[in-house]
């Protein structure tokens, strides 16, 4: 096992910031048997959806997926969503954040960080996503500005945003 | 059918999940701002806003279930906010590249759903794949995953070999 050791620094160095901004989320909802088939076509579209973040959980027996991507790609996934069964619960805008830095996944409280800068700016995600080297933030469009002004007094960026 | 390549995978066992519902933003603010306090990592966490509330799934060293469970048991208990469940002991399986597709999360969550296996959170980040597993699952997801991917030679994903050590001393920059 090798072990590295660092700091916990404030603001945190992170390899880059990275905003990806008018994009689609559509969240569905499915049973397992609408998972499987919902997949399965996915699977099969040609060419492949583009995609920007997805991410699933279960509450009881349902699949609650979120989905981010282009909006030209929408059509495809609704389709494909309808024909599998699974409920649309939810569809609006997005901008997606990303910070990238070294050993995000295996460093305590940077998570807290982060949220801490939003609540600071007013601002609460659709989504947050910690894991491996990342953390990833789905926005309301309107509150890109604001979470980025919040994050930046609490991380820092090489090149600055997308640089 | 030609299988899908992946270039890598890997995974983390020993871990604990944790599923919170129906948790307003500034308490989830207050659960990890209290899990950062007590200097626990988290190795994936996700949160989906809603209009009920954020849907919490959170993982970490299951050494440190107890004390995460407590910081957030008494925040539940102080705001009348439901109590985690626990699932224990899962793996988070990771594997790339995602490519900026939807093939990946898709082949890979058919290959799961169709063997009537259930993914309990997955994620994806700019480049790569997470799977949270129950641990006993990972036999079972690698043999389903290995009818549409052709996966690295081993059989199972090799194990994380990093830890990080961070010091809670803060550097100011």
């Amino acid at each position: 096992m090798e072990t590295v050791a660092v700091f916990f620094e404030k603001p945190v160095r992170t390899y880059g910031l990275m905003v990806r901004e008018g994009h689609l989320v559509l969240n569905l909802e499915c049973t397992a048997g609408q998972l499987a088939g919902l997949t399965a076509a996915l699977s099969a579209l040609e060419p492949p959806l583009r995609l920007i973040s997805c991410s699933l959980l279960w509450e009881e027996e349902l699949a609650c997926l979120q989905v981010c991507l282009p909006g030209d790609q929408v059509p495809r996934l609704e389709q494909a969503a309808v024909h599998a069964g699974a409920r649309l619960a939810g569809r609006g805008q997005a901008s997606v954040v990303n910070l990238q830095g070294p050993h995000f996944g295996d460093r305590w409280g940077l998570a807290s960080e982060a949220l801490d800068g939003l609540g600071e700016a007013g601002v609460e995600p659709l989504c947050f996503l910690g894991v491996t080297h990342t953390l990833q933030l789905a926005l309301a469009p309107d509150d890109s500005q604001a979470a980025l002004e919040g994050l930046g007094e609490r991380f820092t960026a090489p090149g600055g945003v997308n640089g | 059918m030609t299988h899908l390549r992946i270039t890598g995978w890997k995974h983390r066992r020993d871990l604990s999940l944790l599923a919170f519902k129906d948790w307003p933003w500034s308490g989830v603010n207050s659960l990890l701002r209290a899990l950062a306090q007590a200097h626990i990592n988290l190795p994936f966490l996700l949160m989906q806003g809603g209009g009920g509330g954020v849907r919490i799934r959170l993982c970490l060293e299951r050494g440190q279930r107890l004390r995460a469970e407590a910081l957030a048991g008494d925040l539940a208990k102080e705001e009348g906010w439901p109590v985690p469940q626990v699932t224990e002991p899962v793996i988070a399986l990771t594997f790339y590249p995602l490519a900026g597709g939807m093939t990946l999360p898709a082949e890979a969550l058919a290959c799961l759903t169709g063997a009537g296996l259930r993914p309990l959170a997955v994620g994806t980040s700019l480049a790569a794949m997470t799977l949270i597993l129950p641990e006993k699952m990972l036999p079972a997801a690698v043999r389903a995953l290995g009818r549409r991917f052709d996966l690295p030679p081993g059989g199972l994903p090799p194990e994380e070999r990093v830890s990080v050590v961070q010091s809670p001393t803060p550097r100011e920059s």
